[in-house]
């Protein structure tokens, strides 16, 4: 059943459309991941759902009574702040007490609570610590707690972890999941970063122009991403619309791709297709060749794998190996690729 | 509703702030001898007599002498004082600084005693370089937190580069840093000008009965009965201002310079 | 290192400037207080302590309490109005923002004199607000609203206003909007927002604005000479009048002395309290 519904949800600020036509319903404990780049409507999005901000016209439904109706601060949902909004003016067990101190809860019961938040968050002692005297992770956690404090519907994080370096973001990462499991809150939580998003979430929501692109599991939207922009965004960076013909082999322009397999045989016209970068296979290109035969523009370490960038024509192909032996090509090699039709996707739209 | 009351709280205010210049305006522009609004019949005659009395030309030329070089006094103190905490960070630099911070936070009475006993004391008193050098060093806090804003903004980088390239420290003065802060350099003068051709309390302790100023003769008019010249002479001064203002504006962000972007 | 034997060169001129023309000026006044009024000329050299005995008399405490009595009533009056109206300035659009910048420029800069004798005039019985209640018929025998307590107050606070809001501007302008949202989401009722989170954190600058203007409205003297009666005179007037209408300038000093005094007791009491607070954040 779902928790928190949303239909036909516009939005526009002057002439300028942030939301278009937004349908997602999100089941109650699920964590979702809004994704996608700056300006795709997803922190408006989630400031609808807290109320902070008014939509145009659709829908609001929190288990099936009406949410748009009620005042952001009668809604009861917890929100992390990209800038986190500690109050400066608080303590740390203030911070985290305050939404139950407007809400008339006793001081001892209140204090009782903050505390134990703390521990939650692994922040136990520092009740009397001033904010300005934490460090950035400490802020996350006492913002997470804050929000929690207040034992909410729902659990709204705007780019909480953006201005965090790597290490201490993916152990963040890895905690609010932990915790978020362990209090079955819903989540909705918006980001930029796609491997942030596949990381924590348990379906990613893709925005574009306002839009809802894709809505899956993470495996879903990056396997078989359903448009050309979450292939883009999800890093499927290996995009091309052969021609195909049934029975004959596939063409890109004047390369041979082979003969497609499976289902694809059957497939004629253009059709945009997907090929991850570690199904691409190389190999030096002979005198002869028919197939797609492109120039290597750049080979890179990444740790446990190999990077070759690669050019055939004005187009861009990327391949990566496990770098368990040296790379096998230099810049400026001619080189032939090819890959096997079973695992090129094919983008329905 | 709440909108509503806030957009109504803050016209009252600009009402209160902007009625009294459109009295005044109405004022400067009546023909009647009394003063009087609203405005019986138009005229611009008592702007004629502010700009061909010898008994108003006078004290403008004083005005507007007095800030033209007392605001170059001060820019010059500001830069050389952000020049110098700039190069040297901390100590001598922060000592120059602070220094120049000091007349705004005490009460103008007791620098104008200080200048005007001062003043008596070197013999000066009743000349007008004296006011023209107490304006200048007073005001100087203006334009010193404003090219704090511009030093701010400089990078060591951008001298290291120039200094990399073979320039000297005077070059790099000239070529790289003056260029850079000039901007705010010119709104600090502006700013002192503006400020000293309005200062009443200085120039009147200092030199008041010899060098008649516009403000000291604006007041000794209002103090002793009053024609609606004064009016004239007051409304020339808020447009002088507004003008050098809104000009300002057009060169330089002043949301900015005034710290009220967001970033 | 090399090279810091320039910038500590250039730095006498400011060095000298100030010290000579701001910290000397000083530095005399105190000496001229113990001088001798000379009735023919300024004051004799002289080490006598008559200027000060002169303030311990009931005339100059009277003083001395109206003046503090309508610098700290101006002070309060003018950050009543000006944080608020400047909190609702910031988030204006622009060409509003820009409109009261160069407003609030304009009357920064404005003389004293200009700003007294336009209210004056509109506290005047023949062209201004008098006139005006006389004309729609709801004050029968107008006269004149100055000079008064009230005017002079007025006076004050359009005087003070354009400081005070400069001063909070880009305190309100850069705040983080962020934190008003999570009192919101947390259950703060909208019309508590401001009492419960924007007041508290803005208490350090609404303090120093206080004593700022405070420090500020102890040193005028148009606006009292102008829109108030002589009961409302301040010690700024009464200091002007002795050392220029009375030519006798040790006097002045002298009053000028103890209210340098209690001018530095406020700050120094100001800069101590807020550094006392900062240590404490980092315990």
């Amino acid at each position: 059943m779902a928790t928190l519904s949303l239909s036909n949800i516009q939005k526009s600020f002057g002439t300028f459309q942030a939301l278009r036509d937004v349908n997602l319903d999100i089941r109650s404990g699920e964590f979702i991941c809004l994704l996608g780049g700056s300006g795709c409507g997803k922190t408006t999005l989630l400031r609808i759902i807290a109320g902070l901000e008014e939509m145009t016209s659709g829908n609001l439904l929190l288990e099936n009574s009406d949410l748009s109706s009620i005042e952001c601060h009668k809604r009861n949902v917890g929100m992390v702040f990209q800038s986190l909004a500690l109050f400066p003016h608080l303590n740390v067990g203030d911070n985290i007490a305050y939404g139950l101190e407007v809400r008339g809860v006793a001081k001892s019961k209140r204090r009782q609570k903050a505390t134990d938040l703390l521990e939650v968050v692994g922040l136990s002692g520092l009740y009397e610590r001033k904010v300005s005297a934490l460090s950035g992770g400490q802020r996350q956690r006492v913002a997470i707690a804050r929000a929690l404090a207040i034992e909410p519907k729902l659990f709204l994080m705007d780019e909480p972890f953006s201005a965090l370096d790597a290490g201490l973001r993916e152990h963040l990462q890895i905690e609010v999941k932990k915790l978020q499991r362990k209090l079955g809150v819903t989540t909705i939580f918006v980001t930029h970063d796609q491997h942030e998003a596949m990381s924590i979430a348990d379906r990613i929501v893709i925005l574009n122009e306002g839009r809802i692109e894709q809505a899956g599991t993470p495996t879903e939207v990056y396997a078989r991403p359903q448009t050309r922009f979450v292939a883009d965004f999800m890093g499927t960076n290996n995009i091309f619309s052969p021609i195909f013909t049934p029975g004959a082999d596939a063409m890109l322009e004047d390369a041979n791709l082979g003969r497609p397999s499976g289902e694809l045989g059957q497939w004629s016209g253009k059709h945009t297709v997907a090929v991850r970068p570690e199904y691409l296979q190389l190999k030096p290109a002979s005198a002869d060749s028919t197939g797609l035969v492109g120039t290597v523009d750049f080979v890179r370490l990444l740790g446990a794998s190999i990077e070759t960038e690669l050019s055939v024509g004005d187009r861009s192909f990327v391949h990566t190996m496990v770098s368990d032996r040296a790379p096998q090509f230099a810049v400026g090699d001619s080189v032939e690729i090819s890959f096997d039709f079973d695992h090129a996707w094919v983008i329905p739209s | 509703m709440i909108p509503i009351f806030k957009r109504l709280f803050v016209t009252a205010i600009a009402v209160g702030l902007i009625l009294p210049f459109v009295i005044v305006a109405g004022v400067s522009i009546n023909s009647a001898s009394n003063i009087s609004f609203p405005p019986s019949e138009l005229s611009l005659k008592w702007y004629t007599q502010l700009l061909t009395e010898p008994d108003w030309l006078l004290p403008i030329r004083n005005s507007l002498s007095i800030a033209a070089v007392a605001g170059f006094i001060a820019v010059s103190i500001a830069l050389a004082a952000n020049y110098v905490l700039w190069r040297l960070k901390s100590g001598f630099g922060k000592l120059v600084f602070g220094l120049g911070l000091g007349p705004f936070m005490l009460p103008p009475i007791i620098i104008a005693m200080g200048a005007s006993v001062f003043w008596a004391e070197m013999g000066f008193y009743g000349r007008v370089e004296a006011t023209v050098i107490s304006h200048g060093v007073f005001f100087v806090t203006l334009p010193l937190v404003i090219l704090a804003r511009g030093f701010a903004a400089l990078s060591d980088d951008v001298i290291e580069a120039s200094r990399t390239m073979g320039a000297t420290p005077w070059q790099t003065f000239v070529k790289v840093i003056f260029p850079l802060v000039l901007p705010y350099a010119i709104t600090g003068y502006a700013l002192v000008a503006i400020i000293s051709v309005n200062e009443y309390l200085i120039s009147y302790m200092v030199s008041g009965f010899v060098v008649e100023t516009l403000p000291i003769r604006i007041f000794n008019n209002v103090r002793y009965g009053y024609t609606p010249v004064v009016a004239s002479a007051a409304m020339g001064f808020a447009l002088l201002t507004i003008g050098t203002l809104l000009v300002l504006s057009m060169f330089t962000d002043l949301l900015k310079l005034l710290g009220a972007s967001r970033d | 290192m090399k090279g810091k034997a320039v910038p500590h060169l250039i730095g006498v001129f400011p060095l000298g400037m100030m010290s000579l023309f701001f910290l000397a000026p000083l530095a005399f006044m105190v000496m001229v207080s113990f001088y001798e009024r000379d009735p023919l000329g300024f004051f004799n050299e002289a080490f006598v302590w008559d200027n000060y005995a002169k303030f311990f008399s009931s005339f100059y405490y009277t003083i001395s309490l109206r003046s503090l009595w309508s610098a700290s009533l101006g002070a309060v009056l003018v950050v009543l109005l000006a944080f608020p109206a400047m909190y609702i300035i910031v988030d204006m659009a622009r060409r509003w923002q820009l409109f009261w910048v160069i407003l609030l420029l304009s009357l920064m800069c404005l003389s004293e004199v200009i700003i007294g004798f336009a209210w004056l005039i509109l506290f005047s019985e023949n062209s201004g607000i008098p006139k005006f209640m006389g004309w729609i018929g709801v004050w029968e025998n107008p006269r004149s609203l100055s000079p008064s307590f009230g005017a002079m107050m007025v006076g004050y606070v359009t005087l003070g206003f354009s400081l005070v809001a400069l001063m909070f501007l880009p305190q309100l302008a850069r705040r983080d909007r962020s934190i008003e949202e999570a009192a919101l989401t947390l259950g703060t009722p909208p019309m508590q927002v401001f009492s419960k989170v924007i007041l508290p954190n803005f208490k350090a600058g609404i303090v120093s604005a206080l004593v700022t203007m405070f420090v500020y409205f102890l040193g005028v003297f148009v606006m009292p000479t102008m829109l108030g009666r002589p009961q409302d005179w301040n010690m700024t007037v009464i200091i002007t009048d002795k050392a220029v209408g009375d030519a006798n300038m040790p006097l002045g000093a002298a009053l000028s002395v103890i209210m340098l005094i209690f001018t530095l007791f406020i700050i120094g009491a100001l800069t101590y309290a807020s550094r006392n607070k900062d240590k404490g954040a980092l315990t």
